[in-house]
């Protein structure tokens, strides 16, 4: 496999997250949706963050930008942006720590999100323009004329014709309502840009064309890409790095070549063989039997346990730490596992239909 | 557009024809004399044991073809044959017989079950309808099993909101079952599931399949699912259908220039040197119509020049038949002789 492999990253990451746990409250004791996780995103990166419905992934990311609410609480860790509109506070901006009107201006202008449901993001009764300039207007200090000059430069940039200023929500189609989302979030120029499954709803078609155009901003605009989805072949193809959540907590991370050549993490392994490729021979696809974890009872030491195939009773022991994986080319390659390497067989399967007759 | 008579289906190894869809044509009146023409006569056969993919972008007419097929809305044209017998449901006794043999699974596991109602309810009521004399609370725990949602004790007092996506979905197809039909609409049914469910939940259904010797029809935008769990693929553009073939065969040599372009589209987790780490100078084929898909596209020619590399004044004025490429191939474009699909450029 001769890919390129991506520039290595250097220097100060534009957001650092280290140690960041939420619980939810609930009278039944706390749920601990995002567990001691770090996270270091990079300039001009697109880094994946992938994991099933209800593994945290997307909290993580809002509760970085502190856009959670009750029940939700963060309780502890750090989240770091360094940006190069604040140079000037050489430790970056410790984001837990903000007072409310300085969170107002490192939202959007700094880090903005690209929400996952574009239906519902937009605001119905507004047309196209009047979101757009809202935006503008409420984060940078435009007049009302310059605010339409940019919201029609802002649709040129996303490749929607400017006559579609004026249509509402409705009238777009469910790429082009992606597509103004996208334009809303580049609206202010940040720096980090979070992507909450944005192409989830389309389809491959528009998904790839959205994709494209996303990569080409990215690399005209230089913004850094935190790109959440349950969906890790489209990771593998579009991401630098990877990092792989289960049950709100960090399973593997490394580079995306490295992931995909050798995944490291059982769970991880199971992801890369549960989706059909169109492409080379029909190989055999195992999948992940059992269900999603409970997150508000989980069992000891590790939460993929009772779907494991290489389970066994030191498991139930582990502390979830990362050790790094030391066959892989990226240094940075880390897994949760200590004890499957890459390389080690799987262990017989059992047939499903064998055991549920 | 009449299919080549001699056209095999590539689902046909696998058992009888059980329906069949003889140019079936689905026209909407939008108001102002504006029509969408949703489904444009297409034809195809369901057969005993066998999965045919019915494949497409939003707004194709791939799931208003299947609700033709459950008898969800009337046909503008066209027969449907169910056993060879041509299907009428005008009243509301032979539509519950219908119903009884022509089931339809929901995209949505989340809308498709009532949140007041427990598991038990769901599937009691089909049994009582479609079975009379049934033991009902022993086929309700034999439709668990097949659907593999066992210990049945443990789901039957369950409310949706307590179960899983792919919990939901199996109950979903436990209900379906219920009637004990001998053709299965699935439209959509792992959309909404997370990429570690759905190969079980597909497995699952290619295992009814089997065991029940169901005919299937799955409805899907990700081609490459279909390639895997279907025998016969339709690839349907503005309502038409412009390729069909064994599954295998469409997936890896795609002849028609919208098929290129559906294979092209999906993610390649083994294409690290991919377009999207590194942007090409020019962009692939635009986007879909963008007001109402198959209604962008134009009455004459084919619905598919707007966006077509090699679309020429030809394919402007005239519409390609489905021509006929080998035992159980077709595909319907006018460029067929250049449309070979072109290398990847490789990382």
């Amino acid at each position: 496999m001769s890919a390129p492999m991506n520039p290595p990253v250097t220097g100060q990451p534009v957001l650092e997250i280290s140690d960041f746990s939420v619980v939810y409250r609930t009278p039944h004791g706390d749920v601990r949706a995002v567990d001691r996780i770090s996270l270091a995103l990079h300039a001009g990166e697109v880094i994946g963050l992938a994991g099933e419905s209800g593994s945290g992934k997307s909290t993580l990311a809002y509760g970085a930008c502190r856009l959670l609410r009750p029940p939700a609480l963060i309780t502890g860790g750090t989240v770091r942006y360094h940006g190069r509109r604040l140079a000037e506070q050489a430790s970056g901006v410790d984001v837990l720590r903000l007072r409310a009107d300085q969170l107002r201006r490192l939202r959007w202008r700094e880090i903005a999100i690209v929400f996952q449901s574009a239906m519902n993001a937009l605001n119905p009764v507004l047309s196209v323009r009047d979101q757009l300039t809202d935006v503008i207007r409420a984060h940078l200090e435009f007049s009302r004329a310059e605010a339409d000059g940019k919201a029609a430069s802002l649709l040129d940039l996303v490749g929607i014709p400017r006559a579609r200023l004026r249509s509402y929500p409705h009238e777009l189609s469910g790429g082009m309502r992606q597509r103004v989302m996208i334009a809303m979030a580049l609206a202010t120029d940040p720096e980090v840009v979070i992507m909450d499954e944005p192409t989830t709803a389309l389809d491959v078609v528009v998904q790839r064309d959205i994709l494209s155009q996303i990569v080409e901003l990215k690399e005209e605009l230089g913004f850094a890409i935190l790109f959440i989805t349950h969906d890790l072949s489209l990771l593998l193809e579009l991401a630098d790095r990877i990092a792989v959540m289960y049950a709100g907590q960090l399973l593997e991370s490394g580079s995306s070549a490295e992931i995909q050549r050798e995944p490291a993490h059982p769970y991880t392994r199971g992801l890369v063989n549960s989706f059909p490729s169109l492409r080379g021979p029909r190989r055999e696809l195992a999948g992940i039997p059992g269900s999603p974890p409970d997150l508000r009872n989980l069992p000891s030491g590790c939460p993929f346990l009772p779907r494991c195939s290489f389970g066994m009773t030191a498991c139930a022991q582990i502390d979830m730490s990362l050790v790094q994986v030391t066959t892989s080319a990226d240094p940075g390659h880390v897994t949760a596992c200590p004890f499957v390497l890459p390389g080690t067989p799987s262990p017989a399967l059992p047939e499903p239909t064998a055991a549920n007759p | 557009m009449t299919m080549a008579p001699d056209l095999a289906s590539a689902a046909a190894a696998r058992g009888p024809l059980v329906m069949e869809a003889i140019s079936l044509s689905k026209d909407f009146r939008l108001g102002r004399g504006h029509v969408l023409h949703a489904v444009r006569d297409i034809s195809f056969g369901l057969y005993s044991g066998a999965v045919v993919a019915l494949v497409g972008e939003s707004g194709s007419g791939k799931s208003t073809a299947a609700r033709l097929l459950a008898g969800q809305e009337r046909l503008t044209s066209g027969t449907i044959t169910l056993d060879g017998e041509p299907v009428s449901v005008t009243t509301q006794h032979a539509f519950r017989q219908y119903k009884s043999r022509v089931q339809y699974v929901f995209q949505d596991p989340f809308a498709a079950l009532n949140p007041i109602h427990t598991v038990r309810y769901h599937l009691e009521r089909p049994v009582r309808l479609h079975r009379q004399g049934a033991d009902v609370s022993a086929e309700v725990r034999a439709l668990l099993d097949q659907v593999r949602l066992t210990p049945a004790d443990q789901f039957l007092a369950k409310y949706p909101h307590e179960l899983s996506g792919g919990q939901r979905q199996r109950v979903s197809f436990a209900r379906a079952l219920a009637a004990q039909p001998s053709v299965l609409l699935a439209d959509e049914p792992v959309s909404m599931l997370d990429v570690s469910i759905r190969l079980e939940i597909l497995s699952l259904l290619g295992d009814l399949r089997t065991r029940l010797q169901l005919a299937l029809l799955y409805i899907t935008h990700d081609i490459a699912s279909a390639r895997y769990f279907a025998d016969e693929i339709l690839v349907m553009y503005a309502g038409q259908i412009v390729e069909r073939g064994p599954a295998e065969e469409v997936t890896q040599q795609p002849r028609h220039p919208y098929t290129q372009l559906l294979v092209n589209s999906a993610p390649d987790p083994d294409n690290l040197g991919s377009s999207l780490r590194r942007p090409p100078a020019n962009r692939a084929a635009g986007s879909p119509p963008a007001w109402g898909g198959a209604s962008a596209a134009a009455d004459a020619g084919c619905p598919f020049s707007p966006r077509c590399a090699l679309a020429n004044d030809h394919c402007r004025q005239e519409n390609p038949a489905l021509t006929q490429l080998s035992a159980a191939r077709a595909a319907a474009c006018w460029h067929l002789d250049q449309s070979l699909p072109e290398k990847r450029a490789s990382p």
